[in-house]
């Protein structure tokens, strides 16, 4: 595929940029933190709200994200976006049951393409490129907060999104011009936020059910490692579907009334589920909430009186699936029931009294919910960005693959080769072998999930171990090792064993695109930029130029370096054209290729720089003494 | 055979081949399971060698602290379960006695099974309720003796010091008799393990 880098050039250690940051990149309302003096806080935007609701409207002069863009979601339903990450990294046959449910369309990709599309005004947009848009606004608030560019991320993802869903995050975190340090699980996240401020020890469960999403870990705390036992969810279940069981049950009654069907039209559907939200909201703390719905155009004039009682019960059947995931965290934990100390709350969701209730009467531990819910899991992942700039050791994070990985073998079977619930990073090797005489390649397919059968797991990827060679059938011995890294996320190397050549592999990203839809979307990433890219590129290239001209001089005049005379004549010359191209000030391509060809030329020297530095220090002068390098990331 | 960074220049090594998972987690050839030890062990490693502390040094370094990683975590989930901890140990003392392993065994109906094997057969084609509950009351006697004669083996591993014997390399036949006895009991249990599954499954479709 082509290579997806983020689009700044990397200068790190010249330019100023801001510390990292951690996104929670949620399905209703996003995030951003960064520790500040040791402290995890929310950075709010321009009017001090810490949320910024995950919808993207596309008005006439290009999109609007969050409150402006959540604002129109019912006035405006048709062009306004929103719960895109429910459809990120996932198959049109995943998501189509939702269809009908939500006031936008959705499609499927090109046959056997594992992608769902957005329609807005005859333009098809997929999930990544909605969740970039977001991205991007959480950049910029970031950015406006700290007075710097943010470029360095901790993006959270629920536990149990699988290989695909991580892909296609952290490839939005790309897009968005961001470089992505980490994927982390949201859980994960929301107990090291929770375990540092109290510094709790011992076993802990993170309940954490949001607007789209249920996740469930169990994890063992000590001494500033927090290690995840087991995780377990679903990505499909959250609050959005609590508000969409009251909005039909009201829909049908509605119905009832004037004979139309309100849920069968897409303005009455989104007023519907708005209003479902809103009254589910207020249940949390009353005990009774009227639910209305006016459009004298369509002759809907409804009012009625809903109970706590009566949502809650339309909630039960969810509550107790999530009660069932928690049941099968701890199976596969080793832990028992009664060693967990504390349940940590996380999610919008888990205000609601009827979840509560039953948490507490599944775990018969204390609930915690001392962490702000919304906000646990963004100052978790900015604890965790802490931790990976700035070399701090007194915290580690140890977690695991949710869904388990495996390679198809004969009869549609899958094999497993690192079971859910492994800690990261994993691997595990697998040694195959030709069964045709001179067969050059061997293809592999690589699957993740729990079940059986090939066609019940995600297909993750699809390769080919090339160039092997020409033997007998069975002779070529290739070892493919599967490595799960730090973020969940598979790599894959394989090697021939009776020649030790590396073969060429190829493993498709999971996200669901193609090369070219990715080529595309990064080019168009450019239109959304808040700033002229060629612009800042061109900024860019001239803070580098002056960088590499200055420490040319530099090197130049001194004395412990012999430089001889033809050298010393292209060099001067290399600087001089440089210089030229820079003050002439606006071909960026010329003033690379001018790095490039004083980089060339000065390399001999710069060798001979390193030699005397070392033989310097080690007569006993300090190395920092003798050539001052930069950090990287200082 | 631990050495996870360089004594002289401190920089992180590309990770060990071959190397076992005792060795690798610095254990002795034990089969008690000494838990708190492990998990300090373990987190006291992983706080040096997590691809977190290796992210801004890029490149080859996060490859080996990667692999050293997903080593150490290996070594940690097999050495701290008892069960797992046996069959490792198992597997790699056939490996370096260049034992084989009985793998054509596994298929064939164990001896001290083979009355209760037809039994279930029958039991099962004949629907006979009462056939299979005498099976299954036999199946966990069978799996009782044999937790007690693994338990033996567990005391005689450690009583005759054959983990040492291991780390020196000496006592060949007595840890390939060993192997060979451990082996069989081990299958049994997997073998038990299969029947029940089965009948499990028989009464399910059943019920």
């Amino acid at each position: 595929m082509a290579e997806v880098r983020p689009l700044q050039i990397d200068v790190s250690g010249i330019r100023k940029k801001a510390p990292a940051v951690g996104i929670d990149l949620g399905t209703t309302n996003s995030l951003v933190a960064v520790v500040k003096d040791d402290i995890p806080q929310v950075l709010p935007d321009e009017e001090g709200e810490k949320l910024v609701p995950s919808a993207v409207r596309f008005a006439e002069k290009g999109p609007v994200v969050g409150r402006a863009a959540r604002r129109e979601r019912v006035a405006d339903p048709r062009h306004t976006l929103y719960s895109v990450k429910r459809f990120i990294g996932k198959g049109f046959d995943q998501v189509k049951d939702l269809r009908g449910n939500l006031p936008f369309e959705i499609e499927a990709g090109e046959p056997g393409q594992e992608m769902v599309y957005f329609r807005v005004e005859g333009r098809r947009y997929n999930p990544v490129e909605i969740s970039a848009l977001i991205l991007s606004r959480i950049k910029e608030i970031g950015t406006k907060r700290l007075d710097l560019p943010v470029e360095d991320v901790v993006i959270t993802v629920p536990a149990y999104f699988n290989d695909s869903q991580r892909q296609a995050t952290k490839l939005a975190g790309q897009l968005a011009g961001l470089n992505v340090l980490r994927i982390l699980n949201e859980p994960t996240a929301a107990a090291l936020a929770y375990g540092l401020e109290r510094k709790a020890q011992g076993n802990v469960a993170v309940y954490d059910l949001g607007g789209g999403t249920f996740d469930i870990s169990i994890l063992h705390l000590s001494e500033g490692v927090f290690e995840v036992r087991s995780t377990n969810g679903d990505t499909l279940l959250g609050g959005d579907d609590f508000d969409r069981v009251l909005a039909q049950k009201m829909g049908e009654e509605i119905k009832k009334q004037t004979g139309a069907d309100p849920w069968a039209d897409v303005s009455l559907r989104a007023r519907l589920i708005d209003e479902a939200e809103r009254v589910k909201i207020v249940l949390s703390s009353a005990d009774e909430e009227t639910f209305s719905l006016q459009d004298s155009s369509r002759n809907v004039r409804f009012t009625r009186r809903v109970q706590r009682a009566e949502l809650e019960a339309l909630l039960l059947p969810f509550v107790e699936r999530t009660i069932e995931f928690c049941k099968a965290a701890i199976k596969d934990s080793g832990l028992s029931l009664g060693s967990i100390k504390d349940v940590v709350l996380v999610g919008g969701s888990t205000r609601i009294p009827l979840v509560r209730k039953k948490v507490a009467e599944y775990f018969g531990a204390k609930l915690r919910h001392e962490v702000d819910p919304d906000a646990a899991v963004a100052l978790g992942a900015a604890i965790q960005a802490d931790v990976l700039t700035t070399g701090r050791e007194d915290v580690l994070l140890l977690d695991v693959i949710p869904l388990s990985l495996g390679i198809e073998t004969m009869g549609g079977i899958v094999e497993k080769l690192i079971h859910r619930n492994t800690t990261i990073p994993a691997s595990a090797s697998q040694i195959f072998t030709t069964s045709v005489d001179g067969q050059a390649n061997i293809a592999i397919h690589v699957l993740q999930g729990e079940r059986e059968l090939v066609k019940d797991c995600r297909s993750l990827a699809r390769f080919d171990l090339k160039g092997i060679d020409p033997m007998p059938a069975g002779l070529p011995r290739v070892e493919v090792t599967f490595l799960v890294d730090a973020n969940g996320i598979l790599q894959v190397r394989a090697k021939e064993l009776r020649t030790g050549k590396e073969s060429s592999i190829q493993v498709k990203p999971s996200s669901g695109l193609t090369d070219e839809e990715v080529e595309r979307m990064l080019e168009e990433s450019y239109e959304y930029a808040e700033a002229d890219v060629e612009e800042r590129l061109l900024r860019e290239v001239k803070v580098e130029a002056e960088q590499v001209i200055a420490a040319t001089e530099k090197a130049l005049k001194r004395t412990d370096v012999e430089i001889p005379a033809d050298e010393r004549k292209q060099i001067d010359a290399a600087v001089a054209s440089l210089k030229a191209s820079l003050s002439d000030g606006s071909d960026r391509h010329k003033i690379r290729e001018g790095i490039s060809a004083l980089d060339g030329i000065t390399h001999p020297l710069a060798e001979r720089i390193v030699n005397v530095s070392i033989q310097q220090a080690l007569g006993g002068k300090r190395l920092e003494d003798v050539e001052k390098k930069p950090l990287p990331g200082a | 055979m631990n050495a996870d960074f360089c004594p002289a220049c401190s920089a992180l090594q590309p990770p060990p081949e071959g190397a076992d998972l005792f060795s690798f987690l610095g254990v002795p050839f034990s089969l008690e399971v000494e838990d708190g030890k492990l998990q300090r062990l373990y987190h006291e490693r992983s706080k040096k060698l997590h691809p977190d502390r290796f992210l801004s040094a890029g490149g080859k370094l996060l490859e080996y602290s990667q692999a050293r990683s997903a080593l150490l975590n290996k070594a940690y989930r097999t050495l701290r379960d008892p069960e797992e901890r046996l069959r490792y140990l198992l597997a790699i003392e056939l490996e370096s006695l260049g034992l084989s392993e009985a793998k054509a065994a596994e298929r064939n109906v164990p001896v001290e099974l083979a009355e209760e094997y037809f039994e279930m057969q029958e039991a099962l084609a004949e629907g006979d309720q009462s056939a299979l509950g005498r099976v299954h009351a036999r199946l966990a006697e069978v799996a009782a003796e044999n937790e007690k004669k693994l338990a033996e083996l567990r005391g005689r591993w450690e009583r005759e010091g054959l983990g040492e014997a291991r780390a020196r390399g000496d006592k060949k036949d007595e840890r390939s008799a060993f192997a060979r006895d451990l082996e069989k009991a081990l299958q049994l249990k997997s073998y038990l393990f299969r029947m029940e599954e089965n009948l499990g499954r028989a009464a399910a479709v059943r019920n």
